[in-house]
């Protein structure tokens, strides 16, 4: 059974002057343990189909399926319930909290998370330690280097063990070696059993991974 | 989770100080003008030792005589006479006390010298008024008081002013060609027991030949504050049935008057009762404008720092916040430079109202002694709770909207940003 099911999913943008149609009738499954890279051209919609699919936005027609559940029936607490629990995103410019250090940042779903009863200090030291950061956890955000913020993010990603990894060009502003450090880091997380969906512009990446999306102007091509 | 708030809190503080330092001393001198006219308000009507029965202490200072045939209208202190016929036999309160303030000169025997001084003329009912705290001695009994013996209860900077270190007890000094001997000597009282205060108190009986002869305020103490209404009601019949009786005047006293009715009355000498609750009302409105002002000042700020953080508001949602955890947290956030402001606030209040002690508490007559504060006035619970509210609501007023907003951001585009 498919973990993530998109039924033709629109979304559009309005403003005073435009309306964009970001996405158009998009149908996609991804199976439980997926690895799937999306790609396509800058616009047409590949940050839109993550943030729908991690609630982070809602979409104006279609219907998200997330393990059989219909996610439009999710109010607000839930909504973020779920993205606690069941996502982890990644993004390009790593989105850190400037006033947070290393160890605060990687807590932060656990802080949202009620009465787990984990220690969650032990918790986020485990998992810098899986990034290769653990020298680092008292340091704030301007303090790293880009490859050593994404890792970061990577650790607050995983944290919470979700069963989803969503990753928005995590890449993208990294140089090349740097970024196969962070993309071999996704395929170990993969290989015990997270189900990720990434964005990504880099041919030779995606090509690494299990299956392709192809977008084009809000609709998938391939 | 607090713990997680807090340290995050002080580190923004850290991070923006111009912004940090302008929001607490904003609140800090908005909670100083709120601070001082609170505290002037408990201190005038708070017990205050010795004025330990403030609460349930009624007051009859003036009152109002019309003849028959409405030609003249007379408003004086309570005379003895009055207070014989009408009051002293009122069954509610708990006690009944007169007495009589003055300023005069005194003089120790052999010594020409002599020196001004607050006196208080009262009976022996009064010691049971108020607790004062003797240093040495006792107050003048009532077997005392009904001899009309010349007797006095001084206070300890006379004392060392007249006698310079020796034992005033059992010593005298000339007061209306009387010698008065001293039983008593109690710690300096604070101009501020506007009603227990003096520098020496003795029996009024060994100062007038008969009681009629006096003026006086009358003091009623209460069992509890409940009675006071019976207590209004016993003196209006009073007034009644004297009437009927003998009297070929009209006689109403203005009164008797809790502490806050007199603080209200202000001079306004009819028997009418000060309307509290417009007073209340007046009292709260002016707080609420001294309050309003700084909330509108300090939301601007409250808003800047939220919109810098936008972003990490969308990030707090994507990785589990809801609606409710981020609306609690900018509040929770905001109480803390609130309550530091209202601390240093609170300081500056107590700073600011000894400073200018003096015009805050001014008494009816030009006494000689002192507007001492005592610190309990300062550091009571009810002072804490009221900071600790006024923060509170600060805070909601001043960034309640900002919160309720970042807790309505769309989170992609909140994230973006
Ligand atoms: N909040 C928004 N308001 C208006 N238009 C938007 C908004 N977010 C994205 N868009 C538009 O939707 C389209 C898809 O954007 P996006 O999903 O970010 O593309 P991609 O990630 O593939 O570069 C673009 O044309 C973009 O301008
Ligand atoms: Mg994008």
């Amino acid at each position: 059974m498919s973990i993530i099911e998109l039924k033709n999913v629109q979304k559009m943008y309005r403003t005073k002057e435009i309306e964009t149609i970001a996405l158009e009738n998009v149908n996609l499954s991804i199976d439980k343990g997926e690895f799937l890279s999306i790609m396509g051209p800058s616009g047409c919609g590949k940050s839109t189909l993550l943030n729908i699919i991690g609630l982070l936005d809602i979409p104006n027609r279609g219907h998200l399926h997330i393990n059989g559940q219909d996610t439009s029936q999710l109010n607000d607490k839930e909504a973020a319930k779920f993205r606690n629990k069941t996502v982890g995103f990644i993004f390009q410019s790593f989105h850190l909290i400037p006033s947070l250090n290393v160890l605060d940042n990687v807590q932060l779903p656990l802080l949202y998370r009620s009465g787990s009863g984990i220690n969650k200090t032990a918790r986020a030291k485990e998992v810098l330690e899986k990034v290769g950061l653990s020298h680092r956890m008292k340091h704030f955000p301007t303090q790293l280097s880009g490859g050593q913020s994404q890792r970061v993010a990577i650790a607050r990603a995983i944290i919470g063990q979700p069963e989803i990894i969503l990753a928005d060009e995590p890449t993208g502003n990294l140089d090349s070696k740097m970024g196969m450090e962070i993309i071999e880091l996704l395929f170990d997380l993969n290989r015990e059993g997270s189900t990720i969906v990434m964005v990504t512009h880099d041919e030779h990446i995606a090509k690494q991974t299990k299956r392709i999306a192809r977008f084009f102007d809000g609709r998938q091509v391939e | 989770m607090h713990k997680v708030y807090l340290k995050q809190a002080w580190q923004m503080l850290k991070e923006d100080k111009v912004i940090g330092i302008i929001t607490i001393s904003g609140t800090a001198l908005a909670i100083t003008m709120i601070m001082v006219v609170i505290l002037t308000q408990e201190i005038k009507t708070k017990n205050i030792t010795p004025e330990i029965y403030r609460e349930r202490t009624m007051y009859i200072e003036y009152t109002r005589e019309e003849s028959r045939e409405k030609s003249h209208i007379n408003i004086n202190p309570v005379s003895g006479r009055l207070y014989k016929q009408y009051l002293s036999q009122l069954k509610t309160p708990e006690l009944l006390s007169l007495q009589k303030r003055d300023q005069s000169r005194i003089s120790i025997i052999n010594q020409d010298e002599y020196l001004n001084v607050d006196i208080l003329y009262t009976d022996s009912e009064f010691w049971k008024m108020y607790r004062f705290s003797f240093e040495e001695g006792k107050p003048f009994s009532k077997e005392d008081f009904h001899s009309g013996l010349p007797t006095a209860v001084i206070c300890k900077s006379m004392a060392q002013k007249l006698f310079k270190g020796e034992s005033p007890l059992g010593k005298e000094f000339l007061y209306k060609n009387k010698q008065h001997r001293i039983c008593g000597v109690v710690k300096d009282i604070s101009t501020l027991c506007d009603k227990a205060y003096s520098q020496i108190w003795i029996p009024y009986t060994s100062v007038f030949e008969k009681m009629e002869d006096g003026h006086f305020t009358v003091v009623i103490l209460a069992g509890n504050k409940n009675d006071f209404n019976n207590i209004k009601k016993e003196v209006r019949e009073s007034e009644i049935r004297n009437l009927r009786e003998i009297d070929k005047n009209t006689v109403q006293f203005i009164g008797p008057y809790s502490r806050r009715e007199l603080l209200v009355k202000e001079g306004n000498l009819t028997n009418e009762d000060p309307n509290l609750k417009k007073s209340a009302f007046r009292f709260y409105l002016i707080l609420a404008i001294l309050l309003l002002i700084p909330a509108v000042n300090l939301s601007g700020f409250s808003l800047f720092r939220i919109i810098n953080r936008t972003s990490e508001i969308g990030i707090r949602k994507a990785f589990g916040a809801n609606r409710k955890t981020i609306l609690t947290q900018v509040l929770y956030e905001n109480l803390l430079t609130s309550l530091t402001g209202g601390i240093i606030g609170l300081l500056l209040s107590y700073f600011t109202v000894t400073l200018i002690k003096d015009r805050l508490f001014t008494i009816e007559n030009n006494s000689f002694g002192e507007v001492t504060i005592p610190i309990s006035s300062f550091i009571s619970p009810s002072i804490f709770f009221y900071v600790f509210l006024i923060c509170l609501i600060l805070n909601l007023l001043s960034s309640g909207i900002p919160a309720w907003r970042a807790s309505r951001l769309h989170t992609a585009d909140a994230i973006k940003s």
